[in-house]
């Protein structure tokens, strides 16, 4: 567990720096896709309830998320928005959505 | 376990309510811009050459148009310069009679771009309070483009807030016309000219620049051109919907003025 999590949080921080970077340059209508989001929102539809990963990378999703918006306000709000989407999904939506899982990520 | 799970829970929410309460928010935010800043401007350079070599295989049919309207403009352009090189030398002839001085050149700090925020219209620049700049200093393209002013600054960056932000808002002009409104930031790169006295005509393709009016910009620089006219009779002015003048793809470098 502990590899796995330091392996998401790179990712996560990669994930971040290519979002403001590299797919700034391609947005609609102003608006670009949020890979990071889109990314916690799949990893927790397709793990099982009872593993933690999806967790961790919604947790290091939103941190980096928080270092990399320049807006202010408060830090830590995105690890708290991805943090509530993990558990949503988790512990709600899958309760009354069967939705199929990979076991191990 | 759940009772470890929710102690680290509790730690963690006490850790970033002390990173917030100390304000070490921007300490955070600098290392990691710091770590990633070289990585980034490259990203940020691949991604403006990858999105230029997409949008022209899109686009071939309308940039044939666009470059006939372009030489066409040119043409125009030229004859103007020729009628304007007249008035030139009358004017220097004028300048030297009465003594009036030269316009004052701004202090300018060249500066790179490094990313864009996911959820507002700001970008992040490598020059920050270690640099000497200050929150409010203009930030214009190399061809006196309007691009922003610096909002929050950290040691080795800075962030500046577009005239598209949501947050933005100042005074601007249209030019040769001398009407005057207020330039609003609608987000999603979108520009608003407010206020505009309904008796006065504006038509698309009108230029729009800064006034001095409020001191948050120098007078002159380009803000973007009229792109959609909207009147209504029960509103007391009328206001237009502007195209900015900038491309963020086409940005790496930006100028910073100091001094104005």
């Amino acid at each position: 567990m502990v590899k796995k999590t330091i392996i998401s949080v790179i990712i996560f921080f990669f994930l971040a720096v290519f979002q403001t970077s590299f797919f700034a340059h391609f947005n609609f209508w102003g608006t670009a896709l949020n890979f990071v989001i889109i990314a916690i929102l799949i990893i927790n539809l397709l793990e099982e309830k009872k593993n933690k990963l999806g967790l961790v990378c919604a947790f290091s999703g939103g941190f980096f998320l928080d270092v990399f918006s320049l807006s202010g306000g408060i830090f830590g709000l995105y690890v708290l928005i991805c943090l509530l989407i993990a558990f949503f999904i988790k512990f709600i939506l899958k309760r009354y959505v069967q939705i199929p899982t990979i076991k191990e990520i | 376990m759940k009772l470890k799970t929710f102690l680290f829970f509790i730690l963690v929410i006490l850790i970033f309510l002390a990173i917030n309460l100390t304000g070490a928010s921007s300490q955070v935010k600098d290392f990691f811009f710091n770590v990633s800043s070289s990585f980034q401007k490259t990203m940020w350079g691949v991604g403006e050459s990858v999105s230029d070599f997409l949008g022209s295989l899109f686009r071939g049919s309308y940039l044939e148009k666009r470059v006939s309207e372009l030489e066409l403009e040119n043409q125009r352009l030229l004859v103007e310069v020729v009628s304007l090189g007249g008035l030139e030398k009358e004017n220097a002839s004028l300048r030297e009679a009465l003594r009036v001085g030269l316009e004052k050149d701004f202090e300018l700090e060249l500066s790179r771009v490094i990313n864009k925020d996911i959820f507002q219209d700001s970008l992040l620049i490598d020059k920050g309070s270690e640099d000497g700049i200050s929150e409010g200093f203009p930030v214009i393209t190399s061809q006196k483009i309007l691009l922003g002013r610096i909002g929050e600054i950290y040691g080795d960056f800075s962030e500046v807030v577009l005239i598209t932000n949501k947050n933005s808002s100042f005074d601007a002009m249209i030019f040769e016309k001398d009407i005057y409104g207020v330039a609003r930031g609608e987000g999603g790169l979108g520009l608003l000219l407010d206020l505009i006295p309904k008796e006065r005509e504006v038509i698309e393709g009108d230029l729009v620049f800064t006034t001095a009016l409020g001191g948050i910009f120098p007078e002159g620089l380009l803000v973007g051109q009229v792109k959609e006219v909207r009147k209504a009779d029960v509103e007391a002015f009328q206001e237009a919907e502007i195209s900015s003048s900038f491309d963020l793809g086409s940005i790496e470098e930006v100028f910073i003025i100091k001094d104005f």
